[in-house]
């Protein structure tokens, strides 16, 4: 588990070598962004399979709660495992099938990787906010990179968006520092309970509001649509496939261990009650974004919001707090990035050989390229959830844990149900357009065999699956156990540990 | 046997279909016949063999074990064999339908689709129910769709409503699991009819979102309106197995989960109306309405397979009456008419798809005549018209009767008699039918229109042969029955080979074809006898001296088939027929509203700090809600 620091640090430096060798070796600077992103899915893929036990690695000698430690355990595993593949196959993506790009592209996504990795790992709120500003920074520009006019609208909406989310964020640290001396999210944990009932709702207040900015939550989305119809293609895929993933986790962990003490015991800040929050921000966001997605005339549009109705139905989840709930939400987060890579990588093959992105004007595009199209489809039925494919486990865990669960979850269940009618509607309407008899004929699709290669893995791996979930249920049985604060292999018991406490 | 066939039903045709997926289209099209053959020999097998189990256990969830299960039940069986034996004839059908000029793609699908048939009607644990209920939802919008624009927009329709349902399902699994800690079906079956002592609204909400989801599948009210798109736009020859087998599926769910609950269920714990369950009584009325519906609108289309579409939905209506009786008799009934409605309505849309495959013409007033060229698929749609209007000695009589017989024994008459009227408005519609499509005068465009291909032919004439030997001798059908009922706790109803007895009466099949084979004996030797005919040109006709092409009136409006029934449409005027429709249609575009509402946030980058506000806002709202 040591090696967990590499996680971090090696893209990092990855990314510091491109700017000096990208001038004179642009091609060998390329090379090294994709030979360190497959061994960091390598690394992270091995680290995964030789896991035990949840560790807190201690950086430089300075123990928490006054250092920065990591705190990796299976969930935190699990995300950095399909971070790191989803930037590799969006990375491979661009290098072969994309527009030819300056080295400086390449950098930006080893920073992204690493940021994203660094805000799953870490165990101090600070670390994360450091995180999430390069998270940001280098999404920026990775979506500026692309379409002109529409990539920099994008990057500008997105960058809008996520100061005014970053300024909240560090306000709320502010705060916590100032009453609970640490910024350890263990320490927090136990700290945030003594805290003044107004203070400590002001703080979920200011941290939720950046978390869910990251997280593509309605209402605080409204950057989404436009940086993904303005990104590259394959930034599109990795802000589908891997920044959720990221903010997904990072969601969870602020639930579980910051505002309470692990999962199941979200604690009330007098009347203020983070539960009802993320419930109800969870409901309006599936809403929100399946009934925008359905007016979409937008291909990579409509995408986008499809990802932001799952972000509402994965935060919904996380607001149910149960085993079960757990499950359903690393699957629905593997799921949904496996299916959103597939679906942006045939998405930006449409773009490019159509020159629209209005997918009304792909009639017969699959006619004419067949692969493209049955890989499409693929991609629509693993994010719909129909059994078979990857994302049936994570919608039927979750529905049924939110029945299983007390109050009024059951209410949420009936309109996320009603609402993925809505989400078939768009999809299968895109998929049959596809196949549909064209007027003119169409144009065809020219592909690299990386491009097949990558995304008839995708496409194995969603059905793969979904027909035999056991390797992943396996891994995912021991999670909610390290999320859970009542027994000694939680994350909570296992951080005070470190600290010798 | 080995349990490995009730795998192999399901498998063999799913991977038969994925291995054609790259397979030229022809080819893919004998295969899809060939799968048949093996599918109904492996059905035939296992005739004996009620009980025989596979099952798949494995843990997944902290719920523990999921399970797969199929088993043959004898309702299950029953299903399969008859969807099976109609199955092949379609298939058989399609092998000619698909030629050089007319292939679609859709064999591979429609393979898929005959897995996930098998699997319908195999499966013992919901969790496979789902699976193959949902396998077979999305192949067959595939199919509907075949890369038509026109034909999937009536797909999605029906996609969208039958996965509604379907959600619906999906909700009552969950909560039948989370209260019975089972996935079989047999068992939450019986636990869901006793909880309705104890936890009544539980219960009730359970059944009723199973309800909707086989609703929506076997289009009854408030669903009633799919069919008339998606059966008229689909491809012709899988049009006969859409109306034929797949809107059996919801009647197949019924039968096998909620009519069972209700006939479980302890006397007494609930109120009884006219000796059922209210629920049941409710469901009398939603599928007599349906009927109605059904009946009125077929009898003012003009469009050949949207009305017989629309006489589909009719006649589940006849078959949701018959369960909802809640007796052994309403039960056969309702088995009995299924069995029928499948091989009628398959021979009759089979029979519009070969004079469709020839003229390529679909709305009736342009066809006429086309008896004198396609004879045999006159007789098929003669015959199938027959059974369809419940006139003896033809299999659909003896169900209708039956069905009658079900609701006198409940004293039904209300719902009698509403069942009466839309089975009376069928010689309407069914005979309007016949004439304007095959008797008259044949149009000079159609003289030389050929008799349906060799298979198409032959398929048809075995279609016909399977609707005349239930009407002569019920018992071929009838004799499977109770087996079926007894496995749910009803009592026998007394049949043999040739004669059924009902509440009332008891009738013979083979004296009624005898009496009416000489009726028809006698009629067409004075037919013989009579006058000579006089043949008239389908363009001599009397225009009082005016040119019709004056007023832009083409041939076509001569002929009378067109708007035939217009003088007595505004007897129904006062019927809110479409209400239903408009009210999804409103549905869908607030839906399209709101989602350009909340696009429109995101448009303008002057509010996007707005939005970042109004957000903080609703996180204090939702904060302290209680």
């Amino acid at each position: 588990m040591k090696y967990s620091i590499f996680l971090i640090v090696a893209p990092l430096a990855a990314a510091f070598t491109i700017p000096m060798l990208g001038t004179y070796l642009p091609r060998l600077s390329k090379l090294i962004a994709a030979l360190m992103l497959l061994a960091g899915t390598a690394l992270s893929a091995w680290l995964l399979t030789a896991y035990k036990a949840q560790t807190v690695i201690v950086i430089g000698g300075w123990m928490p709660p006054f250092g920065i430690s990591l705190h990796v355990d299976l969930l935190s595993l699990i995300s950095v495992t399909a971070v790191y593949g989803a930037t590799l196959m969006a990375t491979l993506y661009q290098l072969f099938d994309g527009q030819e790009k300056k080295p400086y592209f390449y950098m930006l996504i080893l920073l992204l990787t690493a940021a994203l990795n660094g805000m799953i790992l870490t165990g101090d709120l600070f670390n994360l906010f450091v995180f999430m500003e390069i998270a940001g920074i280098s999404s920026y520009a990775l979506i500026a990179s692309g379409n002109g006019a529409a990539g920099v609208r994008g990057a500008l909406k997105y960058m809008i968006v996520a100061s005014l989310a970053s300024v909240a964020y560090l306000a709320a640290i502010a705060i916590i520092y100032s009453t609970a001396g640490s910024l350890n999210m263990a320490t927090v944990a136990s700290g945030m309970r003594d805290l003044n009932p107004v203070v400590g709702a002001l703080v979920v207040l200011l941290i939720l509001a950046s978390v869910f900015t990251e997280m593509e939550i309605f209402p605080f989305n409204s950057w989404v649509p436009s940086a993904y119809q303005g990104a590259p293609s394959s930034v599109s895929a990795l802000l589908s496939g891997a920044v959720t993933v990221a903010a997904a986790y990072v969601a969870l962990r602020m639930s579980y261990i910051v505002f309470g003490q692990g999962m199941g015991d979200i604690i009330r800040y007098g009347k203020f009650n983070v539960t009802n929050i993320l419930f109800w921000l969870g409901v309006i966001t599936v809403i929100t974004g399946q009934a925008a997605a359905y007016a979409q005339a937008d291909a990579k549009k409509m995408l986008a919001l499809s990802s932001v109705a799952q972000m509402g139905i994965i935060l919904f989840a996380i607001s149910i707090a149960s085993d079960l709930a757990i499950y359903g939400i690393v699957f629905a987060v593997i799921a949904h990035s496996l299916s959103k890579l597939l679906l942006f990588m045939v998405t930006g093959k449409f773009v490019s050989a159509s020159g629209t992105s209005h997918w009304a004007k792909w009639k017969g595009l699959g006619r004419e390229n067949p692969l493209s199209g049955g890989l499409f489809l693929i991609g629509a039925l693993g994010i719909l959830g129909i059994p078979l494919f990857a994302g049936f486990w994570g919608k039927f865990s979750i529905i049924g844990a939110a029945f299983k669960a007390p109050g009024v979850s059951w209410i949420g269940v009936y309109i996320i149900l009603a609402a993925t009618v809505v989400e078939a509607v768009y999809f299968f309407r895109l998929a049959h357009l596809l196949f549909e008899e064209p007027e003119t004929k169409p144009v065809s699709i020219k592909s690299s065999i990386w491009f097949r290669i990558s995304t008839a893995l995708l496409a194995a791996a969603i059905i793969g699956i979904g027909v035999y979930p056991a390797p992943i249920d396996k891994k995912v049985r021991k999670i909610p156990t390290e999320l859970s604060s009542k027994n000694t292999e939680g994350y909570i018991s296992t951080a005070y540990r470190a600290m010798g406490r | 046997m080995s349990p490995l066939f009730l795998l192999l039903l399901v498998v063999m045709p799913v991977g038969f279909g994925l291995v054609s997926l790259a397979l030229p289209k022809r080819l893919s099209w004998f295969l899809f016949f060939f799968v048949n053959i093996l599918v109904l020999g492996v059905v035939f097998k296992l005739k004996s063999s009620t009980g025989l189990t596979w099952d798949l256990k494995f843990n997944l969830f902290s719920t523990g074990a999921v399970s797969l299960k199929l088993a043959v039940t004898h309702l299950g069986w029953f299903f399969l064999a008859i969807s099976s034996v109609a199955t092949i004839l379609f298939s058989m059908f399609s092998l000619d339908f698909n030629d050089r000029k007319h292939a679609t793609f859709a064999a591979p699908f429609w393979m898929i689709l005959i897995g996930a048939t098998n699997g319908i009607f195999l499966s013992q644990s919901w969790i496979a129910f789902f699976f193959a209920w949902e396998l077979m939802s999305w192949t067959s919008l595939l199919i509907i769709g075949h890369g038509k624009t026109p034909s999937f927009k009536a797909g999605i329709y029906y996609y969208a409503l039958s996965f509604f349902g379907t959600m619906a399902m999906m909700a009552g699994i969950w909560l039948l699991y989370h209260r019975t800690g089972s996935w079989d079906i047999a068992t939450t079956t019986l636990r869901i009819a006793a909880d309705f002592t104890t936890h009544r609204s539980f219960a009730m909400t359970v059944t009723a979102l199973f309800a909707v989801g086989f609703l929506a599948k076997s289009a009854l009210f408030p669903f009633h309106m799919w069919p008339q798109m998606a059966h008229a736009e689909a491809p012709d020859d899988f049009s006969a197995y859409l109306s034929g087998i797949m809107i059996k599926y919801g009647i197949y769910g019924l039968a096998l989960f909620v009519i069972p609950v209700f006939a479980m269920t302890p006397k007494g714990t609930m109120k009884i109306i006219s000796g059922v369950p209210w629920p049941m009584y409710a469901l009398a009325w939603i599928s007599a309405i349906t009927s109605v519906i059904g009946t009125v609108m077929a009898i003012f289309t003009n469009d050949m397979k949207r009305l017989m579409a629309w006489s589909t939905v009719a006649n589940v209506g006849y078959i949701g009456v018959a369960l909802s009786t809640n007796s052994s008799l309403g039960y056969a009934a309702a088995l009995f008419h299924t069995a029928n409605h499948m091989i009628f309505k398959g021979s009759i849309f089979a029979a519009l798809a070969a004079v469709k495959f020839r003229t390529g013409e679909r709305e009736m007033h342009k066809l006429g005549g086309l008896a004198y060229v396609m004879p045999i698929t006159f007789m098929t749609f003669l015959l199938g018209i027959i059974a369809a209007a419940g006139i003896p000695p033809l299999s659909g009589f003896n169900s209708k009767w039956m069905i009658f017989q079900a609701l006198f024994e409940k004293k039904m008459v209300f719902v009698a008699t509403v069942i009466f009227f839309s089975s009376t408005g069928a010689f309407l519609y069914l005979f309007r039918a016949l004439h304007t499509v095959f008797l008259g005068q044949l149009s000079p465009r159609f003289r030389h229109v050929k008799e349906a291909p060799m298979l198409m032919s032959f398929s048809m004439i075995i279609l016909m042969i399977l609707m005349l030997i239930p009407g002569i001798f019920p018992g071929t059908v009838t004799g499977f029955f109770n087996n079926i009922l007894a496995s749910f706790g009803f009592a026998p109803i007394k049949t043999t080979l040739n004669s059924m007895t009902g509440s009332t009466a008891s009738i013979n099949g083979t004296v009624i074809a005898a009496v009416f084979g000489l009726a028809v004996l006698i009629v067409f030797i004075m037919f013989l006898l009579g006058a000579r005919q006089h043949k008239v040109a389908m363009m001599d006709n009397y225009t009082c001296g005016e040119d019709p092409e004056d007023w832009k009136v083409g041939p076509e409006r001569y002929h009378y088939g067109y708007d035939f029934y217009q003088p007595i449409k505004p007897l129904f005027a006062w019927m809110p027929l479409g209400a239903v429709e408009k009210l999804y249609e409103t549905l869908r575009r607030s839906i399209e509203r709101f989602g350009n509402l909340v696009s429109s946030i995101s448009a303008d980058g002057s509010r996007l700090g707005w939005t970042f506000v109004i957000g903080i806002l609703i996180i204090i709202v939702t904060g302290v809600m209680k």
